[in-house]
């Protein structure tokens, strides 16, 4: 059976696990959650688009 | 981006990164690497799958109704200007369709969240004396969690 990820209903909090994900950049490349906290702490930023 | 991009150097000189994530097609953001000096990796979430794995959900079809309508001066522009590539892409699937709760969250290396905040639309990022003193609170040896 795939591992569907569970939809939380409020925004994840404080001392919660942080999902993985990998996306496209659009400098080019997929980058990948926890291959990138293996060089340090990440702070995801959510935003619009060109703000 | 202009404030987060003013205080990455600070962001990166105490070890970590800055990922903007984003509802933009791949394709637009492609243009808008090629045009602009993005500063951090700037990731694409078209279809909103990380920001619902996030918890961030739609603002609702009014709410995004107005973030289109404010942005879409800026963007329309930027566009006549050569600046910004054609809003029309953001159109097409109906103006601020894809308006979704903004946030940041701060990952540290033991892959917990030690810092978060939950913006509403076009509201205002934290300060980047907030944004640093998360970061200098992650390194201390008694970080919560």
């Amino acid at each position: 059976m795939p591992d569907v990820p569970r939809i939380p209903a409020h925004p994840i909090e404080v001392g919660a696990i942080a999902p993985d994900f990998s996306l496209p950049s659009a400098q080019g490349g997929v980058l990948t959650l926890t291959a990138a906290l293996q060089h340090g702490p990440v702070l995801l930023w959510f935003a619009p688009g060109m703000v | 981006m202009a404030q987060v991009r003013l205080t990455y150097p600070e962001i990166k000189r105490r070890g970590a990164e800055v990922w903007q994530i984003t509802p933009t097609p791949a394709a637009q953001a492609a243009l808008y690497a090629r045009r602009f000096d993005l500063p951090f990796p700037y990731l694409c979430d078209a279809d909103r799958a990380t920001h619902r794995r996030y918890g961030l959900g739609s603002k609702g079809v009014l709410a995004s109704l107005k973030a289109g309508l404010e942005s879409l001066p800026g963007m329309l522009a930027g566009s006549v200007k050569g600046e910004q590539p054609s809003p029309v892409p953001y159109m097409s699937g109906g103006l601020g369709s894809g308006a979704m709760e903004q946030g940041m969250f701060l990952v540290g290396r033991d892959g917990r969240v030690h810092f978060r905040h939950i913006a509403d639309i076009h509201a205002h990022i934290p300060s980047n004396d907030t944004l640093l003193g998360a970061l200098d609170a992650l390194s201390s040896p008694s970080s919560p969690p």
